[in-house]
């Protein structure tokens, strides 16, 4: 099976704190991989750290994107990948078309799919194409996110905490938009608190504690706050 | 790349006009600094009228004299004017508080050379609102007003860790959001500029000069922006971006140029007029005193030129002995009066070294420093014009005291008219405008430092702007 991310012994310090430690960790196509975690465990961190975006001298270890080192090239690398940060990114005075051609010129992206087209698969109304991004909500926010990584036609998909923030539908909706994303052939690494949606929508869940990643079996049927408890303080 | 730049500056004028209050601030400027040329203009124009009247007037005044004696014409006096660069409009420096008329007489120099003003430093000036001073002070205001959020706001709603992530070069970002910010400014001075050429292209020296204040200008306004990114991809919340760099301009532009230079003032202090006068006075009367019969000085002199025309008493002397007198009188005056000058002129030049040192504090020193140093109104200008009307005193007075001696007879000196001629012939030179030379040390400082302040935050800037 094909690895579109493939992180090998990373480790990170920060202000002399280990946040990292030896980290591994693979993505393949078609597959979704959520890190569960507690609050300050480094899962942000660590996504963060896969873009290369902490200073060299404090991250060792190797990250490969479509097998392309990050290390070599880091530009062709993330041309491969389309990030979501937790807060939607978008400009308030450009309409969702806008904001797509806006950061799919600026990402050097060869092939684009239809911007229409991603905005449809996202699920955003037409209604809202055109109107200022100012007067959307935060999970029509989302759906351009999403929209911009169909667009871009990136393999690999970095979620961090989508559904933070969002009602009960807005979750389901975009839950339905990243099975989708996997249906499409790509790789998906969501950092989340919402246990649940992951156990819905991932094939395989890893718990970060003291800096290393950790499988865990859960699903529906054998979820149970008190699991879950014991699980984030690392007794599985 | 250059494209990407050209995208992300072309996206952030587009939310800055749809954040309605930067192009209300813009606007707010461009208002100020319309009124700034404008008064400047007009005030320049005052200075550039009183120029021609008072040149006009003086040389028909003088070419008007009818016969008389030369020592009367040596105490009728001539007064000069300062050439006024049509640049003063930009800039008029220290043209206000320095004087630019002077009146030159037999036995003293003039009072411009101890004029209060050049005494005081060159900063004490916050009156007239000139285009410098919007460029200097009001420009960089209202950039930080416009601009402060640049970065911070995209680093809040995560629009910075979204593009960082999505492979666009972290210095792009910055060059473009610079970009954004320097363009419209550069397009503003480059008006100016256009503007002045239009209305002055005939003036000496305009090229050079006009090119080094438009380059000092950039590079200040350059170095502004560059620190409004850099503070601003620095700082975590809006009001830290905003008081961050209100506290630098505070310290830039105010505190900075006016402590150095009363530091300047209080390490190398300049004697009053009424005090330098004093001690001129005194010397004098230590070297010599014509009036005194016994005075050893003159009495060695009367010694020497009855020994130099092989006579006993001076009634037998071929020349005028009182034109003699007058000559070496003027020759002494004159030496005590320069040597007080240049003191005076060796405590500034100790003020401007002082404050030259600390330069890198303050581009706002450095910016003014080359402007005034361009419009030609800076203190070695002054210097420079206070030197040449010296010269043409010392000379003027010298050529009707050598009159004095060799045309009046001196049996009858006190009764004799000279042909009105000899002062229409007499050596009045024309002040002309020093090269850009004379204010080379503080060009030079004050490129280095703007240069200074726009590496240093672009430096800074390239190195952190690959991390969020």
């Amino acid at each position: 099976m094909t690895s579109l991310l493939s992180v090998q012994q990373l480790s990170l310090l920060f202000a002399g704190r280990s946040i990292l430690n030896q980290l591994n960790l693979t993505v393949e196509a078609g597959h979704v991989v959520s890190v569960l975690g507690s609050n300050g465990a480094g899962k942000s961190t660590l996504l963060k750290s896969i873009l290369g975006l902490h200073d060299s001298a404090e991250q060792t270890g190797n990250i490969l994107i479509a097998g392309i080192d990050m290390a070599q090239d880091r530009q062709r690398a993330l041309s491969h990948l389309a990030y979501v940060p937790e807060q939607p990114a978008v400009y308030g005075h450009l309409s969702a078309i806008e904001n797509i051609r806006y950061f799919l010129s600026l990402s050097h992206v060869g092939e684009q799919k239809e911007i229409a087209t991603c905005l449809t698969l996202a699920g955003l109304p037409e209604t809202a194409w055109h109107r200022p991004c100012s007067e959307y909500s935060k999970g029509m926010k989302q759906k351009v996110m999403l929209a911009f990584a169909l667009a871009k036609q990136a393999k690999l998909l970095l979620l961090d905490e989508p559904n933070s923030g969002l009602d009960p539908q807005a979750t389901e909706e975009l839950n339905q938009l990243i099975v989708q994303c996997k249906q499409r052939g790509m790789g998906v690494l969501v950092v989340t608190h919402d246990v649940l949606s992951a156990i819905g929508f991932s094939d395989r869940l890893l718990m970060l504690t003291h800096g290393q990643l950790a499988p865990i079996a859960l699903d529906q049927s054998t979820f149970t706050l008190d699991r879950l408890q014991r699980l984030y303080q690392g007794q599985a | 790349m250059t494209s990407l730049i050209w995208k992300i500056a072309c996206n952030e004028w587009c939310r800055l006009w749809h954040a309605r209050v930067p192009v209300l601030l813009l606007m707010v400027l461009v208002t100020l600094w319309a009124i700034a040329v404008l008064a400047a203009h007009h005030h320049w124009q005052d200075h550039a009228r009183t120029v021609d009247e008072v040149t006009a007037r003086s040389q028909h005044d003088w070419q008007s004299q009818p016969d008389r004696h030369p020592h009367r014409v040596s105490h009728y006096g001539d007064f000069v004017a300062k050439p006024v660069h049509p640049l003063s409009v930009i800039e008029p420096g220290i043209l206000d508080q320095s004087g630019h008329l002077v009146y030159l007489e037999a036995h003293r120099l003039n009072s411009a050379n101890f004029n209060p003003a050049t005494e005081a430093t060159t900063l004490g000036r916050f009156s007239l609102m000139t285009p410098a001073m919007i460029v200097q002070w009001w420009m960089p205001l209202f950039l930080i007003m416009i601009a402060y959020a640049t970065v911070t706001s995209d680093k809040i709603t995560g629009i910075l860790a979204f593009m960082r992530g999505n492979g666009i070069p972290g210095w792009a970002i910055a060059a473009g959001k610079w970009l954004a910010l320097f363009l419209p400014l550069l397009l503003l001075l480059c008006l100016q500029a256009l503007l002045t050429l239009a209305w002055s292209w005939h003036s000496e020296q305009l090229s050079v000069r006009l090119s080094i204040m438009l380059l000092a200008q950039s590079l200040y306004i350059a170095s502004w922006c560059m620190l409004v990114v850099t503070v601003s991809w620095f700082s975590r919340q809006l009001h830290g971006a905003l008081l961050t760099l209100l506290l630098v301009w505070v310290c830039v532009c105010i505190i900075f140029p006016r402590g150095l230079a009363n530091l300047a003032q209080i390490n190398h202090p300049t004697q009053p007029r009424a005090e330098a006068e004093y001690h001129a006075e005194a010397k004098l009367k230590t070297i010599g005193d014509s009036h005194n019969p016994d005075d050893p000085h003159f009495l060695a002199f009367k010694q020497g030129i009855l020994n130099k025309y092989q006579v006993s008493r001076i009634e037998d002397l071929p020349v005028n002995y009182q034109g003699l007198l007058m000559q070496e009188g003027e020759r002494l005056t004159t030496a005590v009066y320069r040597e007080q000058q240049a003191l005076h002129d060796a405590q500034l030049a100790k003020q401007n070294e002082s404050i030259r040192r600390w330069l890198w504090f303050t581009p706002a020193l450095a910016l003014q420093y080359i402007q005034m140093a361009g419009s030609g109104n800076d203190l070695p200008h002054h210097q420079d014009f206070i030197r040449q009307s010296e010269a043409r005193r010392y000379q003027l007075i010298q050529y009707l005291n050598q009159i004095h001696t060799f045309k009046v007879q001196q049996h009858d000196d006190k009764n004799t008219r000279l042909s009105a001629d000899f002062w229409k012939k007499a050596p009045r030179p024309p002040i002309t405008l020093p090269s850009l030379t004379v204010s080379q040390p503080s060009i030079l400082a004050g490129f280095l430092v703007l240069f200074g302040w726009l590496l240093l935050p672009g430096i800074l800037l390239f190195k952190v702007s690959h991390r969020l």
